[in-house]
């Protein structure tokens, strides 16, 4: 007997898309993907109580911050007859496994919490209705004009807000204050690429001992940070977002080449530590000292304040690109509405959603697990202002979220092939890292394999 | 060579025993504590906090008894069923059977990915989703264990076999009476592998239950790994509480194999 892996049957029931996209029949000619039309209030009115299914992969705190939530909603449910009940799934890659094998059955939850880089598949499985229609349908319940245009940017495609973000994170520059002063640099030069460049070496040549810069390529999404932070496209057409969705990587960005660059040199000549892909192993070497600066997710700020770690500060991504289009991408996890059941089952799964992304379970949300909230609403909230004010690093993910540009390159790489673009672009990437090939042979490379992951993609899901 | 020995064997214990190490450390420390990154750290940082932490986290008793119920029903099926398969594959001579054996033999090359589908919409067409049963239903038989016990039964003298049918036992009492006492080191090799896979199971549990009741215990350790910065004590101390029994397993079942194979030889 042998049990499959895990990251083994993700890949095989990936290889699978076609069932998905194929089987639908609410996806429209374009490959726009979800319905764009959508029941409204009187659905729900003239049905019976709704019993709501939420699937998810949020384990430690956001999960249970999450359950949280949503056992106070049945508690005092909010619409009446309207209970939900949250079911764990493993991590990301395990819930969009199980969706995948959901989709074969029909047996799909009414919501969907998937993460960022799931949303292509999950638009070309044509299984879900947009949120655009459901906010449209049902003007009583979210306002979608109170979400971050940062984190609507990323779901969006051709205007039309597909899911809703529910956890929300942001790359962050992590920076050991008393090395930096120790080294004389100045915390206002960490804007740019450069800076960072010049500060990891000035701590690295100053500081005995410890290395200037550690980069966790753990997922791929530092990669696309890189990219967006340099104001380019990670992938054409449009980052996928136009036509009939994305063709090729691009990697011929001169900002994107430039910053690459400069990261692999820190790497390749001993002035960054490599941690490889544990982000958990960077996060020790930057709380023991061992590294003065450090790229990872706002989701790390918890853990870094659990190893009792003091004297370190966060800043916004250093960019490299122009100031009105490059900028961060959000990772993190969005709330999708299953468009094939009842029409009353479709208004309850909306009612949820409105619930999950408004302001005061936001901010309740976010505070607990460390997710910056996605309602703007938030921000006016005096409990919040207090508890920015006590957790300054936490305040700067927030403020970098507020000012994110919107442009093509920071709604990120839309296409349903990213998780395979990943698995192929980190482990050449990596090469470049250890000095085992040089930067151009390892784009090349990646360039190649990503094509045909994103080749096969298409064929599969008929695109 | 002699004298290359021991140190080789050291370092083989050393490989061995460092990651039990670590992973021991790491789970009674506190996060401060680990993140100093200490090899030796001081008795005076232990604490029982993450192991707290982690039983308050998921249901892990409960799923400890889902997990030890898996592991009993699959591992006995597949120990009982590979008995049954392997005597008709050995004793017995019927036409085919050499066919029956390229089969089952043929099964092991099947990737297991390839029937996770199928056995999702088989079980969830059933109406067992979501249950204990679901999850040990689909690996109730498997190929290895009838393998491994043909080729122990084919090593048996036959002529023990014979005198027991001649003796007027039928086959069922030969096997029970019989062959398998003389195979027991085998057995034991057998039910130790299809209990390490059960308890070790992840994907097929998790794709197939949605309760945190029905659900294994590696489903729920999995839950205290978190995308975005896991609490690496936490993580180490919810390790060790499954591990254990995978250690106690291996432990005792090892003596007793090597006091099969040593019966064996003698």
């Amino acid at each position: 007997m042998r049990h499959p892996t895990r990251r083994a049957v993700t890949a095989a029931l990936l290889a699978a898309p076609a069932l998905a996209a194929c089987s639908s029949g609410s996806s429209d000619a374009s490959g726009a993907g979800p319905s764009r039309s959508a029941p409204g209030p009187d659905a729900l009115a003239s049905a019976g109580p709704q019993s709501v299914v939420l699937w998810h992969g949020l384990g430690g705190a956001a999960g249970a911050a999450l359950t949280a939530v949503l056992d106070a909603w049945n508690a005092a449910p909010g619409t009446p007859g309207v209970t939900v009940q949250a079911v764990y799934q493993g991590n990301y890659d395990d819930v969009l496994a199980k969706y995948t094998a959901a989709l074969r059955d029909g047996s799909t939850p009414h919501v969907l919490l998937s993460s960022d880089i799931t949303t292509g598949f999950v638009k070309d499985a044509g299984q879900t209705v947009s949120a655009s229609a459901l906010a449209t349908a049902n003007p009583g319940d979210l306002d979608l004009g109170a979400l971050r245009p940062a984190a609507k940017n990323y779901y969006t495609v051709g205007g039309d807000l597909l899911s809703v973000p529910f956890n929300t994170s942001l790359p962050l520059l992590y920076a050991n204050d008393a090395l930096l002063s120790r080294a004389g640099v100045d915390p206002a030069s960490l804007t740019t690429v450069a800076g960072l460049d010049a500060a990891a070496r000035a701590v690295a040549a100053k500081v005995p001992g410890v290395k200037g810069f550690c980069h966790p390529t753990a997922d791929g999404w530092w990669f696309e940070q890189v990219t967006a932070a340099a104001g380019d496209l990670y992938v054409t057409p449009d980052n996928g977002r136009s036509g009939t969705g994305a063709t090729a990587l691009s990697l011929g960005g001169s900002a994107q080449r430039e910053a690459l660059e400069l990261l692999t040199k820190l790497h390749v000549d001993g002035t960054a530590l490599v941690v490889g892909t544990n982000g958990d192993a960077a996060i020790q070497a930057f709380a023991s000292g061992q590294v003065a600066l450090m790229f990872n997710s706002s989701g790390a700020i918890g853990s870094l304040a659990k190893t009792g770690a003091t004297g370190w500060s966060t800043h916004p991504l250093p960019l490299s690109g122009p100031a009105g289009t490059s900028g961060p991408l959000i990772g993190g996890a969005s709330l999708w509405v299953d468009g094939k059941h009842e029409p009353a089952a479709q208004v309850a799964a909306w009612k949820v959603v409105s619930h999950l992304a408004s302001a005061a379970v936001q901010e309740r949300f976010s505070q607990a697990s460390g997710y910056a909230p996605v309602n703007v609403g938030v921000d006016d909230s005096p409990t919040q202002r207090e508890f920015l004010a006590k957790n300054p690093a936490w305040a700067v993910a927030v403020e970098q979220f507020d000012s994110a540009a919107t442009s093509p390159a920071t709604a990120g790489a839309l296409t349903g092939a990213l998780p395979g673009i990943r698995s192929v672009v980190v482990p050449a990437m990596d090469k470049a890292y250890g000095g085992d090939e040089t930067l151009d042979a390892a784009l090349d490379e990646a360039a190649q394999a990503a094509g045909t992951v994103i080749s096969d993609y298409r064929e599969q899901a008929g695109l | 060579m002699r004298a290359l020995r021991v140190p080789v064997l050291a370092l083989l214990v050393l490989l061995v025993a460092f990651p039990v190490y670590v992973t021991l450390t790491t789970a009674f420390l506190s996060p401060a504590a680990v993140a100093a990154g200490r090899l030796w750290p001081d008795p005076r940082e232990f604490t029982l906090d993450n192991v707290h932490a982690a039983l308050q986290s998921i249901p892990l008793l409960r799923q400890y008894g889902v997990s030890a119920a898996v592991t009993v029903l699959q591992a006995g099926s597949q120990v009982l069923l590979a008995a049954l398969a392997a005597y008709a594959l050995v004793f017995p001579s019927w036409r085919g059977r050499g066919l029956a054996l390229a089969l089952f033999l043929a099964t092991l090359a099947v990737p297991g990915e390839s029937t996770v589908i199928p056995n999702y919409e088989t079980v969830t067409s059933l109406g067992l989703r979501d249950t204990v049963l679901a999850v040990a239903l689909p690996f109730l038989c498997a190929a290895y264990p009838v393998f491994l016990l043909r080729q122990a039964f084919a090593d048996l003298p036959r002529e023990v076999w014979e005198a027991a049918t001649l003796d007027g036992a039928g086959h069922l009492r030969t096997l029970v009476r019989i062959v398998l006492p003389m195979a027991r080191g085998h057995v034991a090799t057998a039910a130790l592998w299809s209990a390490l896979a059960a308890w070790n199971g992840y994907f097929w549990p998790l794709l197939i239950t949605d309760s945190p009741d029905a659900r294994t215990v590696q489903v729920g350790l999995s839950q205290l790994v978190v995308a975005e910065g896991s609490t690496p004590g936490v993580v180490y101390a919810g390790t060790l509480v499954v591990l254990l029994p995978t250690l106690l397993l291996v432990l005792c079942g090892q003596r007793f194999l090597v006091r099969g194979l040593a019966a064996r030889q003698s």
